[in-house]
C-alpha cells in the first residue's frame, strides 16, 4: 500500500511540483491551500506525513495547525503522524528551528523552500520510516 | 482577550499586555541596552511600583524571552501560559505605500515589511526581528503589524510630493511618508470624544512634541498633511533633528567643510535641533532652567521651537480653511506649559487663547476661545493594542461572510 503524504500550504506552484516529485516515487498525496478544513482532511486522509507551511493565513496559523493537531492525536489516540514544516520565508532557517523541534514547536523537521529534489526526498523517507529527523 | 504590544527599538523593547474589552492595561515595560553587558528590564504591573532589574539580553530574541519569562512569573498573576496570548501587536515604523492600514502578518506582509526596510534602515529591521523573534516565543498566536506611517497614506499627492523631478517619486518612491501616525490618530479621536462631534466632522491640527516632533493636519478624520517627511527629519525642530532646513545648505556643506555623507547625516540628525542650538543640551527640562537663568542660546532654542510650531498650525489652518480644535501631546506637549503658551501666542486670530490656569496646571482642556485647545497624553501601546483588535475583528467577519456565503 503507498503511503500517504497531506500537504498543506497556500503556494499553489510549490504544491504541485512537490505532487509530480513525490508520486514519482512512490507515494500518494493529497493537497489542502489553506489551514481551514485541515483538521477534517486529516481525518480523511490518515496521512503517514504532513508537510505544512509556516504561514498561510497569517504568520502562526501552521503552527497553530500543528498544535491543534497534536492535541487531536492525544484525544483521540491517533498515532503521532510526522510533520514537515516548509518556509519561504529566507530570514527563517533551518538552525531556527534545531533548537525549537519537538520542544517548542509541535513539528519534527524543517525546510526551507525553494527546496532541492534530493534533500526533500531524504527529509520525507526518514520522518516516515523514523518519524522524527534523524540528527 | 490578551493582547502582547511590543516596540522594538533597535537596542531596547518597550513592551506592554492589554486585556479586552476596553484595552486595560495589565502591565508595562521596557528592556533597554539590549546588547550590552547592562541591560536592563522594567517592570510596571498596574497598581504596583515599578521595578528594575539587570536581564542578560544580547539580541531582541532573549529580550523577548526575558520579557515572557517575567509575564509567566507566578508572583506577578499576569499569565499562566504562553498561549493565553491571544494576538502580538508590533510597531512597524515605516509601510512605505504598501500600508495604509493595520494588518495581520502574513508571509506576504512579513515580506514587504522587509522590502520596507530601505526607507527605514534604522527602524524596520528592528522591527522585523521583534516579529521574527515573537514568532519562536510565542508561536500560536497572531501577529499584527500597525504602521507609523500608515494614518498619513490619506494624504493627496499636492501634500505628498515634493518639487522634485517626479521620476524620483515613480522610481525611488520618495515623497512625504509622515510618521508618528499611531499617536496622531489616537489623540485625534480622543480628541473627538471628548468634543463629542464625530471625528469626520472635525479640522484638527495635532502636536506630538516630544524628543522627535511632529504635527498633522486632520480633517475628516483623515491625515491631509503631516510635518515630517521621506524621513522623520523633516519639519519642527526636535531634540537633535534640525527639522525644514534649505535643501541647498548640506550641498554646501558637503562642498566646503570636507564633511562626510555619514558625518553630515549624524550632525543633522543627532547635533542639531536643541542639541545643536544650545551648544549640547536637548532635555527641555534643563533647556527652560537655563532660559530661566537667563541663558540667551536656551531662550533662543525655545523661541525657535515654538515659532516653527507656530507656523504649522497657521499654515495646516489654511490648508483645511479652518480649525476646530489643536492638541498637544508627546513629552514636551503634555508637560510644558511655557512652550503651549509661547506656541499659542498671537493666535487669537485662528480663535486661540489659552486659559493661563489651566494651561499651567496641565488640564486636558486649557483654551478660553472658540478653538479647543487640549493636552492630551499619546498612549501607543494601548493604540495598538485597539488596532490589533479592530484588526481582529475585521478579520472574523470577513471569515464570517465567506462561511455565510459557501
Amino acid at each position: 500500500m503507498k503511503k500517504k503524504i497531506l500537504m498543506i500550504d497556500d503556494d499553489h506552484d510549490f504544491v504541485n511540483a512537490l505532487k509530480i516529485v513525490l508520486e514519482n516515487v512512490g507515494y500518494q498525496c493529497f493537497e489542502q491551500y489553506s489551514t481551514a478544513g485541515g483538521i477534517d482532511i486529516y481525518l480523511q486522509v490518515s496521512p503517514h506525513l504532513i508537510i505544512l507551511d509556516v504561514m498561510l493565513e497569517d504568520i502562526a496559523s501552521g503552527f497553530r495547525l500543528a498544535n491543534d493537531l497534536r492535541i487531536l492525536e492525544n484525544k483521540i489516540k491517533k498515532p503521532h503522524v510526522p510533520i514537515l514544516m516548509v518556509s519561504n520565508v529566507d530570514s527563517i532557517t533551518e538552525l531556527d528551528f534545531k533548537a525549537r523541534v519537538g520542544v517548542d514547536i509541535p513539528v519534527d523537521d524543517f525546510v526551507n523552500k525553494p527546496v532541492e529534489k534530493k534533500l526533500l526526498i531524504g527529509k520525507v523517507q526518514d520522518l516516515i520510516r523514523n518519524g522524527r529527523a534523524v540528527v | 482577550m490578551k493582547i502582547l504590544v511590543l516596540n522594538c527599538g533597535s537596542s531596547s523593547i518597550k513592551f506592554g499586555v492589554f486585556q479586552s474589552p476596553n484595552e486595560i492595561r495589565m502591565v508595562e515595560g521596557m528592556v533597554d541596552r539590549i546588547g550590552s553587558p547592562r541591560s536592563c528590564l522594567t517592570f510596571h504591573k498596574a497598581g504596583f511600583e515599578k521595578r528594575e532589574k539587570r536581564v542578560l539580553a544580547n539580541n531582541h530574541e532573549q529580550a523577548i524571552e526575558m520579557i515572557l519569562k517575567e509575564l509567566l512569573d507566578p508572583k506577578e498573576r499576569i499569565l499562566r501560559e504562553i498561549s493565553e496570548i491571544d494576538a502580538i501587536g508590533h510597531r512597524v515604523v515605516h509601510g512605505g505605500e504598501l500600508f495604509s492600514k493595520s494588518v495581520c502578518i502574513n508571509e506576504s506582509v512579513f515580506q514587504k515589511i522587509k522590502d520596507c526596510a530601505s526607507l527605514a534602515p534604522l527602524h524596520n529591521p528592528s522591527n522585523i526581528q521583534g516579529i521574527q523573534a515573537s514568532l519562536w516565543q510565542i508561536p500560536f498566536a497572531r501577529q499584527v503589524a500597525v504602521f507609523d506611517t500608515a494614518f498619513h497614506q490619506t494624504m493627496e499627492p499636492q501634500a505628498f510630493l515634493y518639487a522634485l523631478p517626479y521620476q524620483w517619486y515613480e522610481e525611488d518612491k520618495i515623497r512625504r511618508y509622515g510618521f508618528h501616525g499611531t499617536s496622531h490618530r489616537y489623540v485625534a479621536q480622543q480628541a473627538s470624544r471628548i468634543f463629542r462631534i464625530p471625528i469626520e466632522e472635525l479640522k484638527l491640527i495635532t502636536c506630538h512634541l516630544g524628543n522627535g516632533a511632529s504635527i498633522t493636519a486632520i480633517a475628516n478624520g483623515r491625515s491631509v498633511d503631516t510635518s515630517m517627511g521621506f524621513t522623520p527629519l523633516e519639519g519642527l525642530v526636535m531634540g537633535t533633528r534640525c527639522g525644514d532646513i534649505d535643501p541647498a545648505i548640506p550641498i554646501h556643506i558637503l562642498r566646503t567643510k570636507k564633511m562626510s555623507v555619514n558625518q553630515l547625516d549624524w550632525a543633522l540628525n543627532k547635533n542639531s535641533g536643541f542639541y545643536g542650538i544650545t551648544g549640547g543640551d536637548n532635555d527641555l527640562r534643563i533647556i527652560e532652567q537655563k532660559a530661566k537663568k537667563g541663558s540667551r542660546q536656551h531662550q533662543l532654542a525655545l523661541e525657535m521651537f515654538s515659532r516653527r510650531v507656530k507656523k504649522y498650525i497657521g499654515a495646516y489652518a489654511a490648508v483645511m480653511g479652518g480649525l476646530d480644535g489643536v492638541v498637544f501631546t508627546g513629552g514636551i506637549g503634555e508637560n510644558s506649559p511655557t512652550i503651549r503658551k509661547m506656541i499659542c501666542e498671537n493666535l487669537d486670530f485662528l480663535g486661540i487663547e489659552l486659559h493661563p490656569d489651566f494651561n499651567q496646571e496641565n488640564r486636558i482642556c486649557i483654551s478660553r476661545k472658540n478653538t479647543a485647545v487640549f493636552v492630551i497624553p499619546t498612549d501607543e501601546e494601548r493604540a495598538i493594542a485597539q488596532e490589533v483588535i479592530h484588526v481582529l475583528e475585521y478579520e472574523m467577519q470577513i471569515n464570517y461572510k465567506a462561511e455565510v456565503i459557501e
